[in-house]
């Protein structure tokens, strides 16, 4: 399945005329705006609702030793910012890469898991920014039914989304981080 | 004055010293117990610096004790003292991994399964913060095998970023978004039956770091308005034990009485001294806990127009010998007697030691591949009541006991004697008093 960012309008657009009650002359064009822009529109999004055809055309899947898990790029974290909500800074590509750097590298615990988008010598990509906080350098991944999301962590305000101590240990004996990064991260003065 | 400076070479997550016994943690997981005043002993070759190699590193209070005090407004004796720190500052102490060996009493696995986020000492118990909990173990043990207990305790389960204690045995813990906790780490029997009580959040607002200032606690952080929460002794009720309440919530706006400022950095504050670090220099208020009714509680702000620092300051902390900024790419001193001095390069972790007896004036600094050990001298020749930087050494007042009468000498144990398994794997009891005040 492709990796697709749509903008917001086009999606609600193209999800309204794909819906059950929407005549072929007027899905005909949607149909063939998708095709031009190689999107795969199944069928079976015809009798969904629009979050949930909304949802699956954002869950994309990662496969790494065996196993498959299904990620999502949740819309809560690509609208507007709040003090809790964070939102993401880069496009769902670089968001799906990350996540896929963090699944492949064992950098979680099968709950949630962090990662990071290298920026140059132990620098790290700003991922994302909220209200608060307008730097945000390390995403913060969680799994929900089997399917995981995730948003850029606030290690400042909330430290319950400070990456665990292995993790942290991980990055570091691999010579992304340093260690007063890694303490930095510990004690919240990112 | 320029500090003096030990350089332990290794790769380092943290340190504490307790007690003539210096605790290092290593990178890999493991704990390094040294004998520290076996290993100042061993430096001591040159019997001109010897009395201040052992003032700076083994017995930093002597200098402040009254009757040496006395001793010191002469001025021939300052002068004399005085040049002897200067030629210690000249000399460089570099000590290799192999050296460090040979005043090792063990090295363990952490007892914490992971690097953990900050310690802090207190009665002989190093509280610890884990990802997501507080625990303890027993340090200064007898044990030769294991200096620091293996099995820690786990005394309550958060996320939090920073520890901090007190001379009452209260530890503030810094949680975030989660606020300011404090816990009651006191040994004493009242509180043996109220466990669950030991833990309470002192605010909800947004806590980075705090220190204690006498009674109250000078909440800092680094995502909006720091704060004060003020406690004073409860004497409205007449008890056999004083209470301590809190009373108020005083705002970073309200302690320095400036409406507006363009670039504030940071505000922090410990005992009688707040500082707030503003664009073009600090500002300094005094706080006074225990102001009677119609005293004011703050002094005006004051105002010094001295920036030393530069990037983002990222902690900071108060001492007798000044206030440390710890910064992005470099850590500032600024001295009580007017100077600063400045330790460049990406360092991980700051350590002083305010309540300590004998190490007050060490600053232990963490790199990437060392630990230094830094020695400030010139606050014991510094008027303590009108000195801007650092809080003011004030005698401890304890009840019963001699000033400086604890043991703090390795020597205090015979090892020769002391059977080698560690079935009495436990921390010394504490002499007499529960909470000692260091």
């Amino acid at each position: 399945m492709p990796i697709i960012t749509l903008h917001r309008r086009k999606l609600s657009q193209l999800l309204l005329q794909l819906g059950p009650r929407t005549s072929r002359s007027r899905r005909k064009p949607f149909q063939d705006w998708a095709q031009k822009n190689q999107i795969v529109i199944f069928p079976i999004f015809k009798s969904l609702t629009i979050s949930m055809a909304a949802k699956a055309i954002r869950t994309v899947q990662v496969a790494h030793n065996g196993n498959t898990v299904n990620y999502l790029s949740s819309p809560k974290h690509r609208g507007k910012p709040t003090n809790d909500i964070s939102v993401w800074l880069i496009d769902v590509p670089a968001e799906v890469a990350c996540f896929t750097t963090c699944y492949q590298n064992d950098w979680h615990n099968g709950h949630s898991g962090c990662g990071f988008v290298v920026a140059g010598v132990q620098q790290l990509l700003t991922l994302g920014h909220n209200l608060r906080n307008p730097q945000l350098v390390i995403a913060k991944f969680v799994t929900d039914q089997n399917v995981w999301h995730g948003y850029p962590a606030d290690v400042r305000h909330k430290p319950a989304d400070k990456p665990l101590p292995p993790i942290l240990l991980r990055w570091f004996q691999g010579g992304f981080i340093s260690k007063s990064l890694m303490t930095r991260i510990k004690q919240g003065q990112l | 004055m320029n500090p003096a400076r030990i350089t332990i070479e290794g790769n380092y997550w943290d340190c504490q010293i307790y007690r003539g016994r210096l605790y290092l943690f290593t990178i890999k997981g493991t704990i390094k117990t040294v004998k520290w005043n076996d290993l100042i002993d061993s430096l001591q070759n040159d019997e001109y610096i010897n009395i201040a190699l052992s003032y700076a590193y083994k017995n930093g209070r002597n200098l402040y004790h009254p009757e040496l005090n006395e001793l010191f407004r002469d001025v021939d004796i300052r002068n004399l003292l005085a040049t002897k720190f200067d030629n210690l500052s000249t000399k460089s102490f570099l000590i290799s991994e192999e050296l460090l060996d040979k005043f090792i009493i063990a090295e363990q696995d952490t007892p914490f399964d992971e690097l953990h986020t900050d310690s802090e000492v207190l009665s002989n118990k190093l509280y610890v913060l884990t990802h997501n909990s507080l625990e303890s173990v027993g340090i200064h043990t007898k044990s030769k095998r294991h200096p620091v207990e293996r099995i820690p305790k786990k005394h309550f389960d958060l996320y939090a970023f920073t520890l901090r204690a007190n001379n009452y045995a209260r530890l503030a813990v810094s949680a975030g978004d989660d606020g300011l906790m404090e816990y009651n780490g006191s040994s004493s029997y009242l509180w043996s039956y109220h466990n669950a009580k030991r833990m309470v959040q002192v605010s909800d607002r947004h806590s980075s770091f705090a220190d204690y200032s006498f009674l109250s606690i000078y909440n800092s952080s680094l995502a909006g308005d720091s704060f004060m929460s003020y406690f004073t002794w409860n004497d409205e009720v007449k008890r056999k034990r004083p209470e301590r309440v809190k009373r108020d919530e005083f705002s970073e706006k309200k302690i320095f009485e400036t409406a507006e400022v363009k670039n504030s950095y940071l505000s922090w504050g410990s005992n009688e001294k707040i500082y707030r670090a503003v664009d073009g220099g600090l500002e300094v208020v005094r706080f006074n806990n225990y102001a009677k009714r119609g005293e004011p509680i703050f002094s005006g702000t004051k105002f010094i127009p001295f920036q030393p620092w530069k990037g983002k300051v990222l902690s900071a902390a108060v001492a007798y010998f000044g206030t440390v900024l710890h910064c992005e790419n470099a850590v500032v001193v600024m001295l009580s007697d007017g100077s600063f001095y400045n330790i460049p390069g990406e360092i991980s972790r700051v350590r002083i030691f305010p309540r300590s007896l004998n190490y007050e004036n060490h600053l232990h600094v963490i790199h990437e591949d060392k630990l230094e050990i830094y020695s400030f001298n010139s606050d014991y020749f510094v008027d303590q009541k009108t000195k801007d930087f650092g809080f003011a050494y004030k005698p401890a007042k304890i009840f019963g006991r001699r000033y400086g009468q604890w043991e703090s000498n390795e020597d205090y144990y015979d090892f020769e004697d002391f059977d080698e398994d560690d079935k009495n794997d436990k921390p010394e009891s504490p002499i007499d008093s529960k909470d000692l005040p260091f």
